[in-house]
């Protein structure tokens, strides 16, 4: 796997951080590519908003990243002391909502993006979500594996990670 | 610092939207917390709303929009308010 940043994705809403991770040399993020993928889709658009103020609204601004929004998916990574942590899914519970963005909820005050897809079959691992949600496994267990060797670090408030000389800018 | 395009997104979106969103996700989560508070199964509460279980658990998960009507049934069986419309404020 190639080297990548972890950076903040929003940090402006007073209940949750969201970071993304951004391919070492890439101009966007991979959130930022999820958004692009659907911004002009005209099936999609309005569902992609809807996602955008769940996001900044509800998790950021207002109740942070409460279980009850997400969604688990089944490949899990457990990585002592700090227990087991899942790949899931930031889910909007109503009728149908066919998007999928993949995430790893570090605590209801942290989170961190990855890409998504349209989801077009029963499980992440199989349809349009396959790629994205294999892909948010390799970032995921990498960032797992930096929290838990202390190379990176969370501050006491779950807002910020940084490395081990308190630097925000991290590559992984 | 908010990702530009993320925020181009937001400043794009109607204000319906938003509301939407908003109204949504309060009642999804309200309905879900008292559920927990008050010890309901999705088959208990079935079973006090004599509907199907699997109407219920769309209800829950979304595959299905609540109505007014079904609002209501919830707030009888769980003696809890679940949407408050404002009364209009005069003023002398």
């Amino acid at each position: 796997m190639g080297t990548f940043a972890l950076e903040i994705f929003n940090n402006e809403g007073n209940a949750c951080t969201f970071y993304t991770v951004r391919w070492e040399n890439a101009e966007l993020s991979e959130t930022d590519k999820f958004f692009v993928k659907f911004r002009n889709d005209v099936i999609h658009k309005n569902s992609l908003q809807e996602l955008a103020k769940f996001l900044d609204i509800q998790i950021g601004e207002k109740k942070g990243a409460l279980k009850e929004y997400f969604r688990f998916e089944n490949a899990a990574y457990a990585l002592p002391p700090a227990g087991a942590y899942l790949i899931e899914e930031i889910s909007i519970s109503y009728s149908h909502f066919p998007l999928r963005l993949y995430c790893l909820r570090i605590s209801d005050s942290l989170v961190i993006l990855f890409n998504g897809a349209e989801k077009t079959s029963n499980t992440a691992q199989s349809g349009k979500t396959s790629m994205v949600f294999e892909e948010a496994n390799q970032f995921a267990k990498k960032i797992l594996a930096a929290i838990y060797q202390k190379d990176i670090f969370i501050d006491a408030n779950q807002r910020i990670f940084t490395d081990y000389n308190g630097n925000e800018e991290i590559y992984l | 610092m908010k990702s530009k395009i993320f925020q181009e997104i937001l400043d794009e979106t109607p204000k319906e939207v938003d509301i939407f969103v908003q109204k949504y996700a309060d009642l999804v989560l309200r309905i879900n917390q008292l559920l927990d508070e008050k010890g309901y199964t999705q088959k208990k509460l079935a079973e006090n709303l004599e509907k199907r279980p699997s109407e219920i658990h769309k209800w829950l998960n979304g595959e299905h929009n609540f109505t007014l009507r079904s609002i209501a049934k919830l707030e009888a069986e769980l003696g809890e308010t679940l949407l408050e419309v404002p009364e209009r404020k005069f003023v002398y």
